[in-house]
């Protein structure tokens, strides 16, 4: 065996030896600092216990108080004390290797109870069965912090595990006929596709654990039937050979549009959990055993002999062999680079005369295998003299391997910094339904800025809804998981919406030991959501109410379709139209260009926007159509979105609209009146659209400074530049507003200034033109020089009223003359008649006293003077009356034509006192008419008719009448002397005779004054005769009523 | 002097031929006892209105055609004085015009008489005038 120089150490000294098994000088002072590492000395042939200051501190003694193995019997606590008693006797025991190592209670003096791990070696003497111990050498540590620690550690490492495997969580969605599934990242890893792939549905379906995957569809179809969701737990294998068990919760919902079921999972994979046991065995195991182990290295250097011991557990730390010295120099290079200046500096601080000669430091090194190792060193070095002569003289130290503490450590901290930059808020509530744990984000959620604010609360005080709480604690220890949505209360009381998923988390065996809570913050998502469904919700009815047929394609094929494109294409509904192929509404020849256009839309390439084409009506007929097409993009993939709009009427009005313009512009530019086509701006401005070519010669000519282009300006404008001030302009304007206003033309005339002061006369006509609604939005203007016209009138006017004036005049003069002529005529018979009476009185007084002194020639000179002085007399009045008839008045009556004429014979025949006379009378038509004057024309006519028949045998004078039409004819015949024919036109002359006053005595007048009189009644007067066979008169009057 | 003395014609006519005749033609049947001679109106008015002693004739044969006053307006004047109202006026004149007509029987003519042109007819009208004027019409005293 060898002896190896191990020694226990007074720390106080040499002084302080008593009750110590060897000798000051040879007990090195090596003392371990107030750490919890103790050394003990216990020589078995004298029972001493010699024990270092830390074991004193460890059990609570005081300083001077002498160990006993009793002692440490009595501290031990009494659960351990038997296990220790075995421990210690197994290390006794010759046939074993002397090895002690144990961890067990103690209990201080102070009675606190502490955790220590003792590793002891005993020395033996002799060989075989007088083998026997001599000396036992160990070390104490009180492990309580560390196997504290070790415990929150591994509690950690618990919360750790199964955060990391609740982390370990995976989404998707799927329709329930497998078309639409969306995978996230986690649910990929979960089956062991890496994150960035994009596995199709099947391949998931394929890494399913064989026995598994019926199990899984089965409930996926009864869940897909009745819209349930379920749980189910089942096995992945995944490529790299290892299966993974994952606990998924399915819900299930119906799509709001399509009815299809659509699946929304959530995957634990809970493969680590239920290995978790026994990896908590195991780590506890490890730990157990590396405490056991206590992988304390011991190490012993003396400064003065320049010699440095290593333990085996030291060699075995640093990965060297039993055998072999450790030169000092080399244990330095094991030290790991970057933590060489650090230990350098802890040792040469350990080892200076003025310290305290404490080192405590864990660094990593880098072991003779080349693996990096974490180790916790404990030394203390003792110094000899004092003052300048004080120098270290021994270090003695324990070496600890932390390395599996530290990776924990340091797994811990970057899962602790996983777990902290967790975007999702993380509680873990406790058996107790106390926080045990909440992640920074929770924190940051709930507005706390500590861990400590929050551990021992109750979690449903964050949770504002009293019902919910009910709800959720039902489902937990029903079911053990809750997921739904609450309003969750912050630090300052305000409230917030978040999702929040509670799952139990059970150890292996099921027992549940705490839940834990994921919320996230959905205030976002909700508004989102919100904005969505109202975006949706507007769409929706955009989509449904619009005029316009909207269709989106896919494939060639619509795929939705608004009502608007039924009615359009003559389907019953929009869901007619659906499913049909883009070919089957779209007319042959135009097909090839929709279908490539479409196709280029859907593939990304670029397209038109917008085109006109035709479409294909269910009936077979086309109509004109415009579209608008864009795309609609959905989870990566893309619809082709058109908007259909008929535009056939239109079309139609833009034909007819542009053949009655090509029309009207060639009216326009032909006719030689002037024509402006205005149009009417909404603030009611006249805009000249375009001019003919007869306004352009006439403003030419008569403004010939003003600019010559004339559309594209206003009216206004223009007539500014002919010089019209502002109140001539608006002269015109009402007639336009009615005209817009009322839609009717209005002519009218206006003047229009020239330059030089002259006015030109025009004739306006504005002639609305209306649009297909039927408002006036253009006005035409159209305009005549009416100049010369006007001043045709005017001169006209003048020449009439000239005339009139004119016409007075004469009619004056010819009056006064009348006037004249009559009191002339009147005056000159009356004054004539004296003396043509005296003429003939006088004659017939010589012959009547003078008779008898006459001879026959004298009597009948006396005859002579007297019937010559008769005949003037008749002449006189034959001539006053005839005077008198143009000027007379005349009374219209109705006159018994038959009457008149029998009374006038009857006085003209007894007057003559003739017998031998036939006379006819008729019955004659009533004339209307002047009876005195009409009574004149019977004198007259029968005097006639009396006188020429007079030499006849016997007189046969016939009068008769008749209705003629609008006349009435009246006739006096005789059987008379007649006359001659050729002289017709003379016979109603004035003094016209055809006869001789020897054969008829007559002065002339007779048929004169009947023919005047006749013709004053607006009548007609003719005769025939013949020679010596008779004579007829006649004269027409106007009918009775038609007499003006 | 009796009403049944006084024959007397006041003949107011300016015309002497048509006066000679009237004349011999009351003489011719022995009408004429009595007959004065105007030859023209204010004469005669003078003769009705003599304050020294008027005449007051049974009958007046006025023409309308006089010089100085028209016979009209002698007329007018004897029938609105009282003291001639009563006497008979006879026009007798050329004139067969209506207005004169009209006019003389408004002023109060008692008679119109045109003159006839020839001999014969203008003898017979004026005894006829002198035999009923003088012999069958009656007058006041």
């Amino acid at each position: 065996m060898v002896r190896h120089r191990v020694s226990s150490l007074d720390s106080r000294g040499p002084d302080a030896s008593a009750g110590s098994v060897l000798p000051t000088g040879d007990r090195p002072s090596q003392v371990l600092p107030t750490s919890s590492m103790g050394v003990f000395d216990h020589d078995v042939r004298t029972n001493a216990v010699y024990c270092s200051p830390e074991v004193h501190a460890i059990y609570g003694w005081p300083a001077g108080l002498v160990a006993t193995l009793e002692r440490f019997d009595q501290h031990t606590h009494p659960d351990d004390r038997a296990q220790r008693t075995d421990a210690v006797a197994r290390a006794h025991d010759y046939e074993g290797d002397g090895r002690y190592s144990l961890a067990y209670r103690i209990i201080r003096s102070d009675g606190e109870i502490r955790w220590v791990n003792a590793r002891a070696q005993t020395f033996f003497e002799g060989s075989g069965p007088a083998r026997s111990p001599v000396r036992v050498i160990g070390a104490i540590t009180d492990v309580t912090d560390t196997r504290a620690a070790a415990a929150l550690l591994q509690d950690r490492e618990d919360r750790l595990r199964r955060a990391e495997t609740l982390a370990r969580m995976g989404h998707f969605t799927l329709d329930s006929d497998g078309a639409e599934a969306v995978w996230s990242d986690g649910n990929k890893v979960l089956f062991g596709f890496g994150a960035e792939s994009n596995p199709s549905f099947d391949e998931f379906f394929d890494r399913l654990h064989p026995d598994d995957a019926p199990r899984l569809r089965a409930a996926f179809a009864r869940a897909a039937e009745d819209g349930t969701g379920f749980e189910i737990e089942f096995r992945v294998v995944r490529p790299a050979g290892g299966e993974a068990t994952i606990h998924s919760l399915i819900e299930c919902t119906r799509h709001p549009l399509t009815s299809r079921v659509r699946f929304f999972g959530t995957n634990l994979d809970v493969t680590a959990q239920r290995g978790a046991e026994a990896a908590l065995l195991m780590n506890e195991e490890r730990l157990r055993q590396a405490v056991r182990l206590g992988r304390l290295g011991i190490f012993d250097h003396d400064h003065v002999a320049a010699t440095v011991f290593w333990s085996p557990e030291q060699r075995q730390i640093w990965g060297l062999g039993p055998g072999g010295d450790v030169p000092f120099e080399s244990t330095f290079l094991t030290v790991h680079p970057d933590e060489r200046d650090r230990v350098h500096q802890a040792m040469v601080r350990s080892h200076d005369p003025r310290g305290d000669g404490s080192y405590e430091l864990e660094h990593r090194i880098v072991a003779a295998d080349g693996s990096v190792k974490w180790i916790h060193a404990r030394a203390q070095t003792y110094f000899e003299g004092a003052g300048a002569d004080r120098r270290p003289i021994r270090t003695v130290g324990a070496t600890a391997d932390v390395t599996e503490r530290k990776k924990v450590e340091i797994d811990l901290r970057v899962k602790d910094n996983a777990l902290a930059s967790w975007v999702s808020g993380m509680l873990i509530v406790g058996l107790d339904r106390k926080i045990a744990y909440a992640n920074p984000a929770w924190l940051r959620m709930h507005g706390f800025a500590d861990e400590a604010e929050i551990i021992g609360k109750r979690p449903f005080d964050f949770i504002v809804d009293p019902v919910q709480h009910a709800r959720i604690r039902d489902s937990l220890y029903s079911i053990g998981s809750w997921m739904g949505e609450v309003v969750s209360r912050r630090s300052d009381g305000s409230t917030f919406d978040a999702e929040l998923s509670v799952n139990s988390v059970t150890a292996a065996d099921g027992t549940h030991v705490a839940f834990l809570g994921s919320i996230q913050d959905i205030t976002e998502r909700r508004r989102a959501e919100a904005q969505v469904r109202r975006s949706e919700a507007i769409l929706r009815s955009v989509f449904e109410a619009s005029k316009d047929a909207i269709v989106v394609t896919k494939d060639q094929r619509a795929l939705f379709a608004n009502r608007a494109t039924a009615e359009m294409y003559g389907f019953d509904s929009a869901a007619d139209v659906e499913g049909q192929p883009l070919a089957s509404l779209v007319p042959t020849a135009e097909l090839p260009r929709v279908l490539a256009i479409n196709q280029a839309r859907e593939e990304g390439r670029p397209a038109p926007s917008s085109y006109e084409t035709k479409g294909l009506r269910r009936d077979g007929t086309e109509f004109d159509a415009e579209i608008s097409a864009s795309t609609y993009t959905i989870n990566d993939l893309v619809y082709p979105l058109v908007v259909i709009r008929d535009v056939s009427a239109r079309k139609a009005a833009e034909r007819a609209l542009r053949e009655s313009a090509e029309r009207l512009s060639k009216v326009f530019n032909s006719t030689s009146d002037a024509q402006i086509l205005h149009r009417v701006e909404d603030d009611g401005r006249l805009f000249v659209v375009s001019a003919n070519e007869a306004y352009r010669t006439v403003r030419a000519l008569s403004f010939p400074g003003a600019p010559t282009n004339l559309e594209g300006r206003y009216r206004d404008e223009l007539l500014v530049e002919q010089g019209m001030s502002p109140e001539q302009i608006e002269m015109e304007m009402p007639a336009f507003r009615q005209v817009i206003a009322t839609r009717q033309p209005v002519s009218h005339e206006i003047e229009i200034p020239l330059p030089g002061g002259d006015v030109a006369f025009v004739e306006s006509h504005l002639e609305p033109v209306l649009d297909p609604d039927g408002r006036c939005t253009h006005v035409l203007w159209v305009g005549r020089n009416i100049t010369e016209r006007r001043r045709s009138e005017e001169a006209i006017r003048q020449l009439n009223v000239e005339l009139e004036r004119r016409v007075v005049d004469r009619t004056a003069q010819l009056e006064a003359a009348n006037h004249e002529l009559e009191a002339f005529a009147y005056s000159v018979s009356h004054d004539l008649r004296a003396p043509a009476r005296a003429v003939d009185s006088y004659a017939g007084i010589l012959a009547e006293d003078y008779g008898t002194r006459l001879d026959a020639e004298g009597l009948r000179l006396c005859g002579v003077v007297r019937s010559e002085a008769r005949r003037m007399g008749r002449l006189i009045d034959d001539l006053l009356m005839f005077s008198r008839l143009g000027r007379m008045s005349m009374q219209t009556v109705a006159v018994d034509m038959t009457s008149l004429a029998a009374e006038v014979f009857d006085e003209l025949s007894s007057a003559q006192g003739r017998t031998r006379i036939t006379f006819r009378l008729g019955t004659l038509p009533t004339a209307e008419g002047d009876r005195a004057l009409l009574r004149q024309v019977w004198v007259n006519l029968l005097a006639n008719a009396l006188k020429f028949s007079a030499k006849k045998p016997v007189a046969v004078i016939d009068v008769s009448g008749r209705v003629n039409g609008d006349e009435v004819v009246y006739t006096v015949s005789d059987n008379g002397a007649g006359f001659d024919m050729a002289y017709k036109s003379k016979l109603f002359g004035v003094f016209q005779r055809l006869h001789t006053d020897y054969e008829f005595s007559g002065t002339g007048v007779g048929l004169a004054i009947v023919q005047r009189i006749v013709h004053r009644h607006g009548g007609r007067v003719w005769a025939e005769a013949e020679i010596d066979r008779g004579a007829v008169f006649s004269f027409a009057l106007p009918a009775p009523g038609m007499v003006q | 002097m009796s009403p049944l003395d006084n024959l007397s014609i006041l003949l107011v006519e300016d015309n002497p031929r048509d006066a000679e005749l009237t004349l011999r033609a009351f003489r011719k049947h022995n009408l004429a006892n009595s007959v004065s001679v105007a030859h023209d109106g204010v004469e005669a008015l003078d003769i009705l209105f003599d304050p020294d002693g008027a005449e007051r004739p049974r009958v007046i044969l006025l023409d309308l055609k006089l010089p100085k006053l028209d016979g009209l307006e002698v007329l007018r004047r004897l029938k609105s004085d009282d003291r001639t109202r009563s006497i008979p006026v006879v026009v007798v004149t050329s004139s067969n015009q209506d207005p004169d007509i009209k006019t003389a029987y408004e002023l109060g003519a008692n008679s119109y008489v045109v003159k006839p042109v020839d001999f014969e007819s203008f003898m017979k009208t004026m005894s006829e005038l002198g035999f009923y004027w003088l012999m069958v019409n009656q007058v006041s005293a």
